[in-house]
């Protein structure tokens, strides 16, 4: 009855659509009264079952005259092979939310998890969100508009914002991938690289979070899925879709305006821009323009100083990896197989291989990474724009194998083609064996389990314990506790999760070097004794990446009479634990806070010793015990 | 006809526009007289200890201080006031080992201080006792009590008031709990036996009487051993005893322990923020925070939480209807210059600080009204119409002079402990503004291309 009340309601909706809808519901009954009438079983099952929930209503129609349309859909799919495809499909899209959704909220958020989300609750007019993040931060906030949305359903969450960005985003972005590639080279090829991408460590670990770069990928792939279906389309009105999708992705995060040149440049290259209407050229633009203004406008009319602020950082900031970064990221987290097939599936759009999407794929790959190679700066979730063009071409390269697999049996005729099938198939399960189970590893073990994390920016496993100190601390010190740290990241976790403030050491007083969302310490002695700060914060994320300010960090606590008053540490096994106070010997601590506030500011500072001075291990001193209450309600 | 409706029109919008804007009428326009009992309906007395008035603030600026007349003739005695400087800690860690008291607080010494209304006897009194007597002349000022005189700069301070016994916190705290010490002039074991049985009968005893809520949030509260209070095991002479006992009272009277409903009143520290938060804070609430100033705890800590619980009162939805009294218990052992009046055999006891923060209160205003723990006592009595506890009741002043009911509650400033700039974050205006952009500009785009669907689906059927 709730349906057809809907339906009856039509009176609401405009008219042409209005109009669609009927025209609509009105095939779906003939079909269905045709196939009745014929005595298709099924058709006279649903007629009644849509007559026994609705008997007069219009929604009894309209669930008969759907379920029509689902069984002539079924029977052509079986009868054309589509149902074996949509099981394929079916299958990579299972494996691909197994290996996302398996432990996905054991480890609480990272600091960019932290910040997004904590951007969400501020636009949502949370006071705890609002009071320690800024919206006017480095990138726009279409994500973050989004996660507004399901934050006021479901509250602030962070496993609905994983699993929202995770099932929407990452495992949309395996669905369109397959859409993408399938359209231009055929369910063989769609298939292949649907299922790499389903079981890429790098795509499992960055999809598993509440970033920007997974829904950016998304955009991305619906302006290229829409651009492909534009290539034989006279009337141009993919390209306005396509151009709609770019606005998204830029809205989500800047580097989406890559799509623009890329577009513009397969255009010009595949000769459509000839047949292109200058009016749906225009609608797109003016679509472009409409979704993307609300970034420069936002900051423009109400934080006019804040965006030079961001420029003048984001110039600045000096190169923070080697040139090699993204090649390693890529070889340590797909490694040298998924490589190679890339690069010949490149090679071979390139040279031989047919299609008409092989410009795009190919100014896809170009542009984005040439990018990111120029731009000095360089984090780990950067790539993830291009890994469906790489896995696309890793599924071509897969199958040039197989050709030339076929070529060198050629002598066994009759069997050419299914051994070359075969070899196919074994390549493709061999291949989405040994990726499943570096990403099963990598989900279960953490980042470590394909080297060394710090080296990549992983912001992932490191931040293990994060969460329980950001509830330790909302639950046991006053609200106004400060914290001090040795980088920024773990405060933007305290944020979140503690509602706490805090400080960073490793924050450069130079505006040039400084993320302008953060306030520098350029006086630690001074605040200490002002009795601004309250707590010094070991993390091993942070520990690990800076040896000074870890070293540096650690002398405050001396000098301060640093107690331990708690910490979260991983056992042999790798679960997390807590202690009030310190942690037993033979774990790996992950957070260690330390009351500072009995100390005398007359101490003697002690010297970095060279036990603080490996990079990769992460120094803190647990001497400092905790000898009592001192804060903690 | 077009001009009145005009006018009704404009008085309708007026009206929205003023109950959008949270107008309500001047206070000064209420008929029933502008008191406390109409504007406070939220008391929190915050318990700090163990300091007189000149200690903290003795060099606070129109204040009757240590550059009074009466405390430069005093210094001409001899007895030099020391500003604090963290060359003393050391001393004053080795006065206090173990967390003792490094001064004298007790009766004997306060009467030797007192010496008859001479107050001069602050070295000798504690000299006497073996102790470090010229710790009794520190005084503090600059960092060291910043957030102290940071809330008299922006509230009410009272230079004139006193704790109620020449002696140490338990009477005292009896009197500001119960109005009287019940003849208690030192805490010890034996004179917590005197009120751990019996009903003794308290303010929170009437509150619960009269239906009005009530909590003492106690800091510390879960490391109290509940069968430990009803056996007396924490009376007998050779017991460890928290000094929890001594600062709140009502935690050595079995029946907080028995009575649920007067056991429902007893709440930890950790409550207090959850409930101000919440806007959950009962009608009367006392907090015994930790830590708090008692030596030697750090200053600088005791001071972070007490600035903790004002701006958590500051930041409550109740605050428009909050006054917060932030009260020391008793003189620690430290100099004051001022005389205590003698009201009877007890006391009054030596100036203490005392502060008052409210929404209500006069801003950076030094109160010389003379009062003691029993009006602020009498406050919440009078404000919530319980009968009078102590016999002092009727000579106690009100806090009329502390407080303007004109015009509007103002907004709590969050009280900064240091300079630290905070992080820079948009008004909730601006966040609101940003998201309306964001909506506008995907709304539109949603229309514009379902207007294109539908147009393309029409032209092709």
């Amino acid at each position: 009855m709730r349906v057809g009340r809907y339906v009856q309601k039509f009176g609401r909706i405009p008219k042409e659509l209005r109009f669609l809808l009927r025209q609509y519901v009105d095939n779906l009954r003939e079909t269905l009264a045709r196939d009745r009438d014929q005595g298709l079983l099924e058709a006279v099952v649903v007629d009644r079952l849509g007559r026994a929930l609705s008997p007069r209503g219009a929604g009894g129609h309209a669930i008969r005259a759907l379920g029509a349309r689902a069984l002539t859909r079924m029977q052509t799919a079986v009868q054309t092979g589509a149902a074996a495809r949509l099981l394929s499909v079916a299958a990579v899209i299972t494996l691909a939310v197994g290996l996302r959704v398996l432990d996905l909220n054991r480890i609480g958020f990272n600091s960019d998890e932290a910040v997004y989300s904590g951007q969400a609750g501020a636009l949502i007019g949370d006071s705890a969100m609002g009071e320690f993040f800024s919206v006017f931060r480095a990138h726009p906030l279409l994500l973050q508009v989004l996660l507004g949305g399901l934050f006021s359903i479901v509250g602030i969450s962070d496993l609905a914002a994983r699993l929202f960005v995770t099932f929407f985003f990452g495992v949309g972005s395996i669905a369109l991938t397959y859409l993408l590639a399938s359209r231009l080279y055929g369910h063989r090829i769609g298939i292949v690289a649907a299922a790499i991408m389903a079981v890429l460590p790098y795509h499992v670990l960055v999809s598993r979070q509440v970033l920007l770069d997974s829904p950016l990928t998304f955009f991305v792939l619906l302006a290229m899925w829409f651009t492909a279906r534009g290539i034989d389309d006279r009337s141009g009105r993919w390209l306005v879709w396509a151009a709609l999708s770019a606005g998204l992705a830029t809205a989500t995060k800047e580097t989406g305006v890559l799509l623009l040149p890329i577009i513009g440049a397969f255009l010009l290259a595949s000769g459509a821009w000839r047949r292109l209407p200058a009016g749906r050229l225009a609608q797109g633009l003016v679509l472009f323009a409409l979704l993307v203004a609300p970034y420069p406008l936002s900051r423009l009319l109400l934080a006019p100083h804040n965006g030079s602020s961001y420029l003048l950082w984001q110039i600045s900031r000096p190169p923070n990896h080697e040139a090699d970064y993204f090649l390693r990221v890529l070889m340590d987290f797909g490694g040298i197989v998924f490589l190679g097939l890339a690069l010949l599936g490149l090679i071979r759009l390139v040279t031989r291989y047919e299609g008409k999407g092989n410009a795009l794929i190919l100014l896809w790959t170009v542009v984005f990474m040439s990018f990111f190679q120029i731009w000095p700066t360089k984090l780990f979730p950067y790539l993830m724009p291009v890994i469906p063009a790489l896995c696309i071409g890793a599924a071509i390269g897969l199958d040039a194998c197989a050709g030339w697999f076929a070529a060198a049996v050629s002598a066994w005729r009759r069997l050419q083609w299914p051994l070359a099938r075969s070899f196919v198939a074994l390549m493709s399960i061999a291949l989405a064996i040994y990726l499943g189970v570096a990403s099963l590893s990598i989900v279960r073990n953490g980042p470590e389990a394909r080297g060394q994390p710090f080296q990549f920016d992983v912001e992932v496993h490191d931040f293990a314990g994060g969460r329980e100190f950001g509830l330790w601390a909302k639950e046991h010190t006053p609200p106004d506790a400060r914290f001090l740290t040795i980088g920024p990241s773990i405060g933007n976790v305290l944020r979140f999760y503690g509602h706490r403030e805090s400080v960073a050491l490793s924050v450069s007083p130079d505006p040039r070097y400084r993320n302008p969302a953060y306030v520098p310490v350029p006086n630690p002695d001074l605040w200490f004794r002002e009795n601004g700060l309250h707590y010094i914060v070991w993390d091993f994320y942070s520990a690990e990446r800076s040896v000074f300010y870890n070293a540096s960090l650690m002398r405050y606590a001396r000098k301060y009479g640093g107690a331990v008053v708690y910490a979260v540490y991983e056992e042999p096994d790798g679960t997390l634990a807590t202690a009030t106070g310190a942690p037993p010997q033979g774990v790996t601590p992950r957070v260690v806070v330390y009351d500072a506030v009995g100390g005398d500011p007359l101490v003697e500072i002690a010297p970095i010793s060279e036990s603080m001075t490996t990079r990769g291990e992460a120094n803190f001193d647990l001497n400092l015990s905790f000898t009592g209450s001192v804060l903690g309600p | 006809m077009r001009p009145p409706r005009l006018f009704l029109w404009a008085l309708v919008i007026a009206a929205v526009g003023l109950a959008q804007a949270g107008w309500r009428p001047p206070a000064g326009a209420s008929a029933d007289g502008e008191t406390e009992a109409s504007h406070i309906d939220h008391v929190v007395v915050v318990l700090e200890q163990n300091h007189t008035f000149d200690s903290y603030f003795g060099k606070y600026p129109g204040a009757n201080g240590l550059d009074s007349p009466a405390a430069l003739a005093a210094s001409e005695r001899g007895l030099t006031s020391v500003p604090y400087s963290e060359a003393l800690r050391p001393r004053i860690l080795a006065a206090a080992p173990e967390g003792g008291e490094f001064l004298s607080n007790a009766r004997p010494a306060a009467l030797d201080a007192y010496n008859g209304g001479a107050m001069d006897g602050f070295l000798t009194a504690q000299q006497t006792r073996g102790l470090d007597g010229e710790l009794s002349m520190i005084y503090y000022q600059g960092r060291g009590v910043d957030p102290l005189w940071d809330i008299a700069d922006e509230y009410v301070l009272f230079d004139n008031y006193y704790s109620s016994v020449l002696g140490d916190s338990l009477p005292n705290m009896l009197h500001l709990t119960a109005g009287t010490s019940y003849g208690i002039t030192l805490g010890s074991a034996s004179t917590l036996a005197q009120i751990a049985d019996g009903d003794h009968p308290t303010l929170f005893d009437q509150l619960t009487d009269a239906g009005v809520s009530w909590k003492f949030y106690v800091a510390g509260l879960e490391s109290l051993d509940k069968e430990k209070i009803l056996q007396g095991e924490y009376l007998k002479p050779e017991a460890h005893r928290p000094a929890t006992l001594y600062w709140a009272p009502i935690v050595v009277m079995k029946r907080f322990w028995t009575d649920p409903k007067l056991n429902a009143g007893l709440a930890d520290q950790g409550q207090f923020f959850d409930d101000a938060a919440a806007g959950k804070l009962p009608s009367v609430s006392f907090v015994l925070p930790s830590p708090t100033d008692h030596p030697a705890n750090p200053l600088s800590i005791a001071q972070q939480r007490l600035v903790s619980i004002v701006n958590a009162v500051g930041k409550s939805p109740q605050w428009e209807r909050t006054a917060l009294f932030a009260i020391w218990d008793e003189w620690g052992g430290f100099y004051d210059h001022v005389a205590p009046p003698q009201v009877d055999e007890h006391g009054l006891g030596f100036r203490v600080p005392a502060l008052l923060v409210s929404p209500w209160a006069k801003r950076g205003y030094v109160s010389h009204v003379q009062y003691d723990h029993v009006s602020v006592l009498t406050f919440i009595e009078r404000r919530f119409g319980l009968p009078p506890l102590s016999p002092r009741y009727q000579s106690a002043n009100g806090f009329e002079d502390a407080f303007d009911f004109e015009g509007l509650p103002r907004e709590a400033p969050a009280l900064s402990l240091a300079s630290i700039p905070p992080t820079p974050v948009g008004t909730r205006e601006e966040n609101r503004s940003t998201l309306l952009m964001y909506l506008a500009a995907l709304g539109t785009a949603a229309v514009v291309g379902a207007a294109l669907l539908v147009r393309y689906r029409q032209a092709h059927g």
